[in-house]
């Protein structure tokens, strides 16, 4: 058709060729309009003043009697006078598409066809199927710019008009609305208030929450998932789910002895040896915690900490292991490198005096190093690191702010509290009255040998996961790979106050979360045979045992909201009557043997603990409060949203009972878990005296069952001065400064109470505090 | 507010009775008796420290000799 020459015989060809266009086929029943003249013009890429001619000239012609496809052929013709390479796009029906590899490429059905069949599995006819109508639906649109992203959009609504739910999930793309990313990039998020607003922190929120968005479409089957979003179980650290394990204590003798490859092989990294001097083996200590955690979602720490260091700093006076101390505390403090750019969640266990069973271990010394012997041989040394560090904490940060990481978990021994380390509780308690700042693991007659916390409060019952050798040769070491927490409020809401079903419910919760640690430990154990996980993955000995084994790690089933559970079942709350206590310790008791008989039927470590529940207490008090509207119980301001249910089998935060009676019936609970519990103490003095914390610590650890404890005392911190104050307050006392942050134990750690959601926010408002 | 009852709950005996049959295991662990005394010591203050002797001298006992002491400074 040269020259835009409009010959019967080109009509003819126009049309032989146009019939395999969907538009020829759609413009079959629409009728003519200018308007869409115009439309089908600037689609091909014509200006709109040609547009308009060439609409003007067909106008002169047309009708809405005839239809579009008896102009097509006009439009074409006249095209090809203006724009000929327009006309060449018209006449093919055209579409460019926007990339992911920011180009333009031309439409392709089959393109849309092959994806569906490549991500989805779908058969080849019904992927067709879908892909014609979304072109078809494209087309019609008369949309100016067609991206990829747009037109999988599309795809999906089409999947799923034709019941292809499962593969609708495997095409999806995934990501976050436009509005949400704006408001994260111009105010940061709140869900996390360890990160702070900065870039690192945006594309940490981002790339959570793609995460956990694959986690939940890819990864987990619909049976978890579902129990997820419905609040029956909480799987905690979605958005590391697929990728890698929770929590880890290590052993830094391996690295005393062996050197240290940040990478786990020294292919991205330089490699150290072992260290030859106390300053580098401090070193290497803080950097194995940062290295650890880029494998890590949860805390690193480190067990028996100062025993083992103990003859690295044999020789050294005091101020000089003081001065190591305060540079490994700082260390771990200020690498603000983390996850998004926080800190490394860190703890440290350290003891008074040499536990009885390393005390015929023969130490690990640093290369070169005189020091021999058995660790007994360093009592003196362990006790005067312990000191050591407990100074530079009592002092706090150049401004007098206290340290929030590492965290330090002091071992008390019942048995040798009053028998000759009264100097060390003290200054302890004094640590405690000061900052808030110790966790107390209390040695109690049922608690295993062997044992150490970490995290937000996780035991590592380490008998299970170490033997001799590891005990010799420095490889002490284990965590906690998963945490799943069951939502007893729920259970109680569906059993109806009827007992045999909540033991059913909770059989049928307790198989989900078995599913889901099975599913997890699979991952982990691919992940680190793919080599995701190099630091991890690192051989600790000729056997070619890696340093992390899914096989020797904790699987958590976490319990919430006992106190609501048994007030709904009861009628009254877990410190109200001996009726409700006694049926609270019979469901823990159950759920302990349940545990158990996992643990038998797996071969794998699951464990029964309390869950820290940050974001679980309150994000099952919301979901519950919209699912049984008539039955929930919670805490909080319902008026406000900010609602949340009492952590794991503690008594309300604002019962107004002694602090005896509240220590005595959760204390009841600790010895029923397989270690994780953790009970507070919420301070009212500003500035309570030492000596009464250390009457108080004794009395709590040799007149309660309480394995693990800490003394929470709120600091507000100013800004301007850096003077920290014990209490809630929004000016300064000493400059008389707005400028102000307020820090709380959240659970299991200090930090600035701004980034709380609102649940936590109303607990904190809530808690009854005691003075000593 | 909850009166502690002064009898050992029944899922307690069990749980004491499922850790003596780890003692094999877990030597350090004490014995059931102990567990029991040790229970109804903390829980209901109805056990003095010194009736704990009756354990004969096991390690637990040492500690309630030492409690003893700490309470009576207190």
């Amino acid at each position: 058709m040269p020259n835009g020459k409009i010959t019967p015989k080109a009509i003819e060809e126009f049309y032989s060729q146009d019939k395999s266009n969907v538009l020829f086929w759609l413009s079959k029943t629409e009728r003519y309009s200018k308007e869409r003249v115009i439309q089908n013009c600037m689609r091909v890429g014509v200006s709109e003043e040609t547009a308009n001619k060439i609409a003007r000239e067909i106008d002169r012609y047309a009708d809405s009697r005839v239809k579009m496809s008896d102009i097509r052929p006009l439009i074409y013709a006249l095209l090809q006078r203006y724009d000929q390479q327009a006309a060449r796009r018209f006449k093919a029906g055209e579409i460019f598409v926007s990339t992911s590899l920011e180009t333009f490429e031309r439409f392709d059905r089959s393109r849309i066809t092959d994806s569906i069949v490549k991500e989805t599995g779908l058969d080849e006819q019904s992927a067709d199927m879908v892909a014609f109508e979304a072109e078809k639906f494209i087309k019609t649109a008369n949309l100016d710019n067609v991206s990829s992203a747009l037109i999988r959009e599309i795809v999906n609504v089409k999947l799923l008009e034709h019941g292809f739910y499962k593969e609708r999930n495997l095409y999806t793309r995934i990501g976050m609305p436009v509005y949400d990313l704006t408001t994260i990039i111009d105010k940061g998020d709140k869900e996390n208030a360890n990160l702070q607003y900065n870039p690192e922190t945006i594309h940490k929120i981002m790339a959570d929450q793609m995460s956990k968005e694959y986690t939940l479409l890819k990864i987990l089957p619909k049976e978890m998932s579902d129990a997820h979003l419905k609040g029956n179980i909480h799987i905690h650290d979605m958005d590391y789910f697929f990728s890698r394990p929770f929590c880890f204590s290590h052993d830094i003798r391996f690295f005393i002895k062996n050197g240290f490859r940040p990478d786990g092989t020294g292919r991205h990294t330089s490699i150290a040896g072992p260290a030859k001097s106390p300053e580098v083996a401090f070193l290497h200590a803080a950097k194995v915690l940062a290295a650890s955690q880029t494998n890590c979602a949860g805390g690193q720490g480190f067990s028996y900490f100062n025993t083992f260091m103990a003859p690295v700093v044999a020789g050294l006076g005091y101020k000089q292991m003081k001065q190591l101390a305060q540079m490994f505390i700082y260390e771990m403090s200020q690498m603000y490198v983390a996850r998004g750019g926080q800190v490394v969640f860190s703890s440290i266990d350290l003891d008074m005096h040499v536990p009885d069973m390393l005390k015929d271990i023969p130490v690990i010394a640093p290369r070169g190093s005189n020091a021999k012997g058995t660790y007994a041989d360093y009592e003196d040394e362990t006790r005067q690191l312990f000191n050591a560090f407990l100074d530079v904490y009592l002092k706090g940060d150049w401004q007098g702010k206290p340290f929030n990481f590492p965290k330090f978990e002091v071992m008390l021994d019942p048995k040798k509290m009053g028998n000759g380390y009264s100097e060390e509780l003290y200054k302890v308690s004094e640590l405690a009255a000061k900052f808030g700042t110790p966790y107390y693991i209390i040695k109690q007659p049922y608690m295993p040998e062997f044992s150490c916390y970490q995290c937000c409060a996780y035991l590592m019952p380490l008998e299970d996961a170490t033997d001799e050798d590891d005990l010799k040769n420095g490889t002490v070491r284990g965590g906690s790979l998963q945490v799943v927490t069951l939502n007893l409020p729920q259970i109680a809401y569906e059993s109806d106050k009827e007992e045999s079903r909540i033991y059913e419910l909770i059989d049928q919760r307790l198989q989900v979360a078995k599913n889901v640690m099975i599913l997890r430990k699979e991952l982990i154990e691919k992940n680190l045979k793919v080599g995701m996980l190099p630091f991890l993955a690192q051989k600790v000995n000729e056997k070619g045992d890696r340093y992390f084994e899914p096989s020797k790690q904790s699987y958590t089933i976490g319990v919430l909201g006992f106190n609501e559970m048994v007030k709904y079942h009861t009628g009254s709350e877990l410190h109200e009557s001996q009726e409700s206590w006694m049926f609270g310790l019979r469901v823990m008791k159950y759920i302990k043997e349940k545990v158990a008989k996992l643990r038998e039927e797996t071969g794998m470590f699951f464990a029964l603990a309390r869950t820290p529940a940050e974001a679980t207490a309150y994000r099952f008090a919301l979901i519950d409060r919209k699912r049984y509207p008539n039955k929930a119980i919670y805490q909080g301001n319902p008026d406000t949203n900010a609602i949340y249910y009492t952590n794991s089998f503690h008594v309300r935060p604002n019962a107004d009972i002694p602090l005896f009676k509240r220590m005595q019936t959760e204390g009841a609970f600790h010895p029923l878990t397989d270690g994780g519990a953790m009970s507070h103490v919420w301070f009212s003095d500003a500035n309570p005296d030492p000596e009464a914390v250390t009457q108080l610590t004794k009395q709590l650890a040799t007149k309660t069952a309480i394995q693990y404890m800490a003394f929470t005392k709120d600091l507000t911190i100013c800004d301007d001065c850096g003077f920290t104050f014990g209490s809630i307050g929004d000016k300064c006392p000493s400059c008389q400064s707005a400028n102000v942050q307020t820090w709380s134990r959240i659970t299991g750690y200090y930090q600035n109470i701004t980034g709380w959601n609102k649940g936590k926010l109303q607990e904190l408002k809530d808690r009854r505090r005691y003075g000593l | 507010m909850i009166e502690i009852p002064h009898d050992i709950p029944e899922c307690y005996k069990e749980f004491f009775e499922q850790l003596e049959q780890t003692r094999d295991k877990n030597p350090h662990l004490s014995k059931f008796k102990e567990h029991l005394e040790w229970w109804q010591c903390i829980m209901t203050g109805s056990t003095t420290y010194a009736q704990c002797k009756n354990c004969d001298g096991a390690p637990r006992c040492e500690a309630y000799d030492m409690n003893e002491k700490v309470w009576s400074e207190m």
